[in-house]
């Protein structure tokens, strides 16, 4: 809920970052990816992929948020290898169809796939992980020809973190040559927010609600006092 | 259902009920609560488990202002619920959600609270929706009086009295909680963050918990108060009249689209029941304890029908139905069923079948059950469900297989005209003040474009529009590139693909939707009684009416 400060308590009144849990995070990004405008569909992975993120430690709500308030990008055409499309793409777009296409001819399966440049590449990740669940493998993600990070079904390991707020890169999968690592730290139940990020949700997130008329609330109530 | 190929009665399957007859809005409606509910389990767990309960602090001034703690000490991990007591206003109680304040608040902490975490919570639990909570704790609630039984009672406990009897049973509660939120509501603990502990492990074992512990708080309170007025006059409110109290509850649309938005979780409560049907009627034969036991929750069900009240038109017709039901069942049973024949279940339920309305079916499935917990109890482990792990769409899927999906499970939602007013007259959506889930009239309110995608006969209908503009042996995957649309539709079909209880089978924007239906349904499986419908989608509820206390509970029979 969009928050007024005057009537919250005095904690969360003061506090500069908010800890959210990740059915939280879920549903808070899928009713701010549909407030933005994806359809449902879209939004509910962008819901899971967020929570995703948060449980690996990632710092994901900057990165949603340009995402958001960006360009949408172009359509993408998967095919083997190399997927082409007219201009950068949306990286919950091009997760999805990823994920979609992942033990397709059109997929990463056997050979990796290409795909040129991608806005807000960090929101593909989660995305990655559903392909190599799938297909029981792992991969690794090229930014710009850089070696960024190790993809399993179970597990995510980082090479560079400076590039995990990369606005716009070429973006490649290569099935991995490489055991998963098993240096992962354990996945974390809560993430933290900064107050502004999550009022800009928030925000954002309003406009796939209504707002109450008097006939709306009065028939979302019982009839009869409260007060007996 | 995982469950099934491990089925001890394998010949169970086929007396199952069908789908088709069973996830329907109006035989959702008439559901009754049974043993497999939420609330049983979680007794019979802590019984089992010879769980301890203690009240470690109880720090409440003479008008009930003040904190309190009720400890739950399981064989792993203690759990406390943490009680605020308030003074509120009378033009400030409101079981709405928009309300600001309550008589109590409460949380359920993970473990005994230091005093630094209660301070924490008292900074924070009385704000509730307003306040935020931390991992620490599984869920947060409130609970209004009910203003003018706990009046009574407070009067007659301090006066050295009993409070009138009927008084107390036509309310059944002496306060009502307005909202139990669980799995990572306002920073609380998720369910899949503590899932791996089997007591909380079934559903809404933690909410449970927490009701279950505010009901000892509210006669703890009201006997509190009468002591302050009443000094050593008072007197301390008679067991038998303790035990048929339970907590009320107060709720609308909320709930309603959970079981809409968790379709594997509702397919695996009803297969569950429906299994443990299918099993008590697939005995050949059946012993005397068994017989004594389905007469003893015969009798209680009658008795608990006629103090069931409601003044809603529809429950009034229901009530009707049921009471006569039953009767009609008491003399069927007395006069004519031979449990010593064959299949003695099965031919009960299929004279039922014949003979009883929907309402009074749904409570002989309920009494059925009652003798039969070392055949079906065991069902309560496949009650829960890691939905995540159903998420992803497989675009792998052909145009085909997608089409003989609907074919097999939303056969249903090909049959309306969505087209006609009365078809989608209504839309789902998300309120802007509180968040929560309203039903608005498509032709009347605005608001109808942000609606939420609850229509699910109707998205059924158009992917099935959509899938016949493809090649049959196409991936799904290419459909959903051209038309992103559909995605939510087509996780559903795989996700209910091999599961067949998943989805209620009716159209949810139809002018003759019942919201009422889908939260008694949900409310069944809580295991709530005295189902009292306020309007079409707000309704009171009472849990754990006439079940025991922690200081009971080890000599309770029958759980």
């Amino acid at each position: 809920m969009m928050m007024d400060r005057n009537v919250v308590s005095a904690v969360l009144a003061e506090a500069q970052q908010i800890v959210l849990s990740l059915p939280e995070v879920d549903a808070l990004c899928t009713r701010t990816a549909r407030g933005a405008g994806y359809s449902w569909g879209i939004s509910e992975e962008c819901g899971q992929a967020m929570a995703w993120l948060a449980s690996y430690g990632f710092d994901w709500a900057p990165v949603l948020l340009r995402r958001l308030s960006g360009e949408r990008g172009g359509n993408v055409t998967p095919q083997p290898v190399a997927w082409t499309a007219e201009g950068p793409i949306c990286a919950l777009y091009c997760g999805s169809t990823l994920a979609d296409f992942a033990a397709l001819p059109e997929g990463p399966g056997k050979t990796g796939v290409a795909r040129g440049q991608i806005h807000d590449p960090l929101l593909a990740l989660p995305f990655v992980a559903q392909g190599a669940k799938k297909l029981g493998t792992a991969f690794d993600c090229y930014l710009n020809g850089t070696l960024w990070a190790h993809v399993a079904g179970q597990s995510v390991k980082c090479f560079k973190p400076e590039l995990n707020t990369v606005a716009l890169s070429r973006f490649e999968l290569r099935p991995a040559t490489q055991q998963s690592h098993s240096d992962q730290p354990s996945k974390a139940n809560t993430t933290a927010v900064s107050m502004g990020d999550y009022e800009h949700l928030t925000k954002i997130a309003l406009r796939m609600t209504v707002p109450a008329t008097v006939a709306s609330e009065a028939r979302a109530g019982g009839t009869g006092s409260d007060n007996e | 259902m995982s469950c099934a190929p491990l089925s001890p009665v394998p010949e169970a399957a086929r007396y199952r009920r069908s789908p088709d007859e069973v996830m329907r809005l109006d035989r959702l409606g008439v559901s009754h609560p049974t043993r497999l509910s939420f609330l049983r389990i979680l007794l019979r767990r802590m019984q089992q488990e010879a769980w301890e309960f203690s009240r470690p602090v109880f720090d409440l001034d003479p008008r009930g202002v003040g904190r309190a703690v009720y400890s739950a000490k399981g064989p792993d991990r203690t759990y406390s619920l943490v009680a605020f007591g308030h003074e509120l206003s009378p033009d400030m109680r409101s079981d709405r959600v928009i309300a600001t304040a309550w008589d109590a608040t409460f949380c359920l902490f993970d473990g005994v609270p230091a005093d630094a975490d209660l301070d924490r919570l008292a900074a924070n639990v009385p704000f509730q929706e307003a306040g935020r909570v931390s991992s620490k704790e599984l869920t947060l609630s409130r609970a209004n009086k009910s203003v003018r039984l706990f009046e009574h009672v407070v009067e007659a406990l301090s006066q050295g009295q009993q409070p009138d009897a009927d008084t107390l049973s036509a309310t059944g509660y002496l306060m009502r909680t307005t909202a139990v939120y669980g799995s990572g509501k306002f920073g609380a603990a998720s369910h899949a963050s503590i899932s791996e502990r089997p007591e909380v492990s079934a559903p809404f074992q933690a909410e449970m918990l927490t009701v279950w512990l505010i009901r000892t708080f509210t006669v703890d309170l009201v006997e509190h108060i009468a002591r302050g007025i009443g000094g050593a006059k008072a007197v301390a409110l008679d067991p038998a009249l303790k035990r048929s109290l339970g907590v009320g509850n107060s709720t609308g649309l909320g709930m309603a689209p959970f079981l809409v938005r968790h379709p594997i979780l509702l397919n695996n409560w009803m297969m569950v029941r429906e299994e443990a049907l299918a099993r008590v009627r697939a005995q050949e034969k059946t012993g005397q304890a068994e017989i004594d036991g389905f007469l003893s929750a015969l009798h209680a069900a009658q008795d608990n029908a006629q103090k069931w009240q409601s003044a809603h038109p529809i429950q009034v017709d229901r009530l009707a139905d049921l009471r006569s039901g039953l009767a009609a069942l008491a003399s069927h049973v007395e006069a004519h069923w031979r449990p010593t024949g064959d299949h003695p279940w099965d031919a009960l339920w299929t004279w039922g079948c014949t003979n009883l309305s929907d309402e009074a079916q749904e409570a002989l499935l309920s009494l059925m059950l009652e003798p039969h917990g070392p055949l079906v109890d065991g069902l309560a482990e496949c009650l829960q469900a890691d939905e995540s792990s159903a998420f992803s769409i497989n675009g792998a899927i052909s145009v085909k297989d997608t089409m003989d999906l609907i074919s097999q499970n939303y056969s249903w939602a090909l049959l309306p005209d969505y087209d006609a007013k009365d078809a989608c007259a209504r839309f789902w959506y998300v309120s802007e003040d509180k968040l929560e889930p309203r039903l608005g009239e498509r032709f009347e309110e605005p608001g109808g474009a942000l609606e939420l995608p609850l229509d699910i006969g109707r998205r059924a209908a158009a992917l099935w529009t959509a899938l016949q503009a493809h090649l049959k042996d196409e991936p799904i995957a290419k459909l959903l590139l051209a038309d992103p649309t559909q995605r939510s539709m087509v996780r559903l079909t795989q996700m209910t693909a091999s599961r067949s209880y998943a989805e209620i089978r009716d159209n949810l924007i139809s002018s003759d939707l019942l919201p009422i239906d889908m939260l008694r349904c949900k409310l069944a499986f809580f295991g709530a009684t005295r189902f009292d419908p306020r309007s079409d989608r707000w309704v009171r509820i009472s849990l754990f009416q006439n079940c025991p206390y922690p200081d009971t509970l080890a000599e309770e029979g029958g759980l």
